[in-house]
């Protein structure tokens, strides 16, 4: 389980980001005093516009990045104080990390799985299961440069979830992949859930958070705008699908 | 926590260690090149010198006494060219390089000399281009020349050239124990400049692209996200280059050893060197190693932290640029420096690595001394150990996106 509360986080602009943002203000908030709870068994799915929170609010959950302000509680370890409990209980999968190119995903793996102080037994009967599962095997001891788009990303993925983590962080998870592989990691994803697993997930995908997701949280501006199952999203805002709740609170929040 | 530290540094050797490119560039080639050039600049130095030593200096004269007509015809690397030409004539024969030396001696030169009168010296007027090589080589011939011309006119003027001889000088040198004689001089002062520089070197290109290129790629913040605390990233980082460039500076420096048959007129004082005399004592040898591992520590830390400082490889190689440069100086003044009296320098931060290895190379070695650099080595080192892993826990150095 992962409790977030009152999550504020601030970043100081160079004189160049804030020209480039047309503004004169040194601070920006991008995570603006949130609160959540995802509990175990739960995929949760955070969807916002680009520059909304999403990114800053996951690298938070990730220990990527510290809260300016609030906690986040992962299994009961704080994310500031005790950031490397945290870290050894979550996966995290974002566009932003990559692999070694230079390197085979055999290797990768292993190396991995050691930070992470896993035996070598261990690593190889988990990492036999993720490559089977992925397809990963038949490129096991190819050049992670040699793979295709999809098949990096499968490794990606592999890689993040070797040591079998309780609470899983994608961000854009299917983003790139095709309609087969983007099935194969939402299919993962709700085995993960029906193993017990906290999940997260933001994703630009409406179709994808409607199937996938047991609650969404829509974030624009640093603020939560509503949050619940996708039935409670659809009665609160008078529609009848996602996307259409979705462009509501949009429309709304640009008004404001 | 040794353990992830070593995990780190053994994923770095095997990056650098598996990239057939990354050996080539980083250890294959530098030998390659340096042993090729510097043989080149050797034999192209010796042929150089060859070739002026054994050319035929082409003189003009003017008025040419007979004695020194037959001095000069007696000297086969001498040949008389031009006779009797004026000053303007020569000058411009001696900037079109077609003439290497002008003499001409006073109207009536050789009766002067024979009917000497007190007061009354005849003049000579030699002229050479100091733009030509040859030119000069003929112009210390001719003095040299000139010089045992007067020789023979004192002695026959005086009966005994012992008049004007106020002393007879006798300089020798005095027997060096074989102990402290220490490598040629030449060498002596060269070797701290090659190693600080290989060492530098080989740790910059691996390490901007072990810590900047990884942060650009994105490796590294795949690496944060792991339970392993962050100054474990930077410290294998930082381990692992230090193994690379203690390799890179042997291979560079087996470059060097393989052009010494050619190139040891650039390095020695004599012009001659031979390997054996690069041996050395066991506690010459520890004291060397010290020094040198002194430089690889405060290397390879400060290249970290400019490499961590920068969010690209480019950014890097910009900051790392001038520290380069100050290697380079501080090696240049180790080898063209004179003595401290004080002894400050033994307390500044490698350069006095390399005035210890200057010592020890040159047989003056003092493990007190070497002891006082290795400190400061240490401190600098830890300072800069510190400050890496500070910098690591800084989210807009370590993930500046």
């Amino acid at each position: 389980m992962i409790k977030v509360h009152g999550l504020k986080k601030t970043f100081e602009l160079s004189k160049k980001q804030m020209k480039a943002n047309n503004t004169d203000q040194k601070y920006k908030v991008a995570v603006n005093g949130i609160d959540f709870i995802v509990y175990d068994n739960e995929i949760f799915g955070l969807l916002g516009p680009n520059g909304a929170g999403k990114t800053t609010t996951l690298r938070c959950l990730s220990t990527l990045i510290s809260p300016t302000e609030g906690t986040i509680n992962v299994n009961g370890y704080d994310s500031v104080k005790d950031p490397l409990a945290v870290r050894s209980q979550l996966a995290f999968l974002t566009s932003e990390l990559k692999l070694d190119s230079h390197f085979t995903p055999d290797y990768t793996t292993r190396f991995f799985g050691r930070l992470h102080n896993m035996n070598d037994e261990l690593i190889e009967k988990r990492m036999n299961h993720l490559f089977d599962y992925f397809g990963v095997t038949p490129f096991r001891y190819t050049k992670i440069s040699d793979l295709s788009t999809g098949m990096k990303q499968k490794l990606s993925i592999a890689v993040s979830l070797i040591h079998d983590p309780s609470l899983i962080i994608f961000d854009e998870p299917t983003n790139g992949l095709d309609i087969i592989t983007a099935r194969a990691v939402t299919d993962y994803l709700k085995e993960l859930k029906a193993q017990g697993k906290t999940i997260i997930i933001s994703t630009h995908m409406m179709h994808v958070a409607e199937k996938l997701c047991d609650r969404i949280g829509i974030i624009m501006d640093g603020n939560i705008k509503t949050m619940g199952t996708l039935e409670e999203i659809l009665q609160t805002t008078g529609k009848d699908n996602l996307e259409d709740a979705f462009f509501k609170l949009y429309f709304e929040n640009e008004v404001k | 926590m040794i353990n992830s530290l070593i995990l780190i540094a053994r994923k770095e050797l095997r990056r650098v260690f598996t990239d057939k490119r990354l050996v080539i560039t980083s250890f294959i080639l530098p030998m390659i090149s340096i042993a090729i050039i510097y043989s080149i600049m050797g034999i192209m130095i010796g042929r150089a010198e060859e070739d002026i030593k054994s050319h035929i200096s082409r003189v003009g004269v003017n008025n040419l006494p007979i004695m020194i007509q037959t001095m000069l015809q007696t000297d086969e690397t001498i040949e008389i060219t031009q006779v009797n030409i004026d000053i303007d004539q020569a000058e411009g024969l001696l900037l079109n390089g077609d003439l290497e030396y002008y003499i001409s001696f006073e109207e009536g030169f050789e009766d002067k000399i024979l009917n000497f009168q007190k007061g009354d010296v005849p003049l000579v007027k030699g002229m050479y281009s100091p733009k030509h090589d040859y030119s000069v080589q003929a112009n210390y011939k001719l003095n040299a020349l000139m010089e045992g011309y007067k020789h023979i006119v004192l002695a026959s003027r005086l009966g005994d050239e012992s008049y004007i001889q106020v002393y007879k000088m006798e300089s020798g040198e005095i027997e060096i124990p074989q102990e402290s004689k220490g490598i040629d001089r030449g060498f002596a002062s060269m070797i701290p400049l090659l190693v600080s520089i290989f060492i530098f070197a080989g740790a910059m290109g691996i390490g901007i692209d072990s810590i900047a290129g990884e942060k650009e790629r994105g490796t590294m913040a795949s690496m944060l996200i792991t339970p392993i605390d962050r100054a474990n990233i930077i410290g294998g980082k930082i381990l692992s280059l230090s193994v690379v460039a203690l390799i890179s500076m042997i291979s560079s420096f087996i470059g060097v050893l393989i052009s010494i048959p050619f190139s040891a007129r650039i390095f020695s004082s004599t012009g001659s060197f031979e390997l054996s005399q690069l041996a050395m004592s066991g506690m010459d040898l520890t004291m060397f190693f010290i020094s040198m591992i002194g430089l690889v520590g405060m290397y390879v830390t400060i290249i970290a932290v400019l490499s961590m400082i920068a969010n690209s490889v480019k950014e890097a190689g910009a900051y790392i640029t001038p520290a380069y440069m100050l290697v380079m100086i501080s090696g240049f003044m180790n080898m063209f420096g004179s003595g401290d009296a004080a002894g400050i320098f033994d307390y500044i931060p490698v350069y006095n690595n390399l005035i210890n290895m200057n010592r020890i190379l040159s047989g003056d070695g003092s493990i007190i001394k070497a002891l006082i650099s290795l400190g400061t080595s240490i401190a600098v080192t830890l300072a800069m150990l510190l400050l890496a892993r500070k910098l690591m826990e800084k989210e807009k150095v370590v993930f500046p996106s």
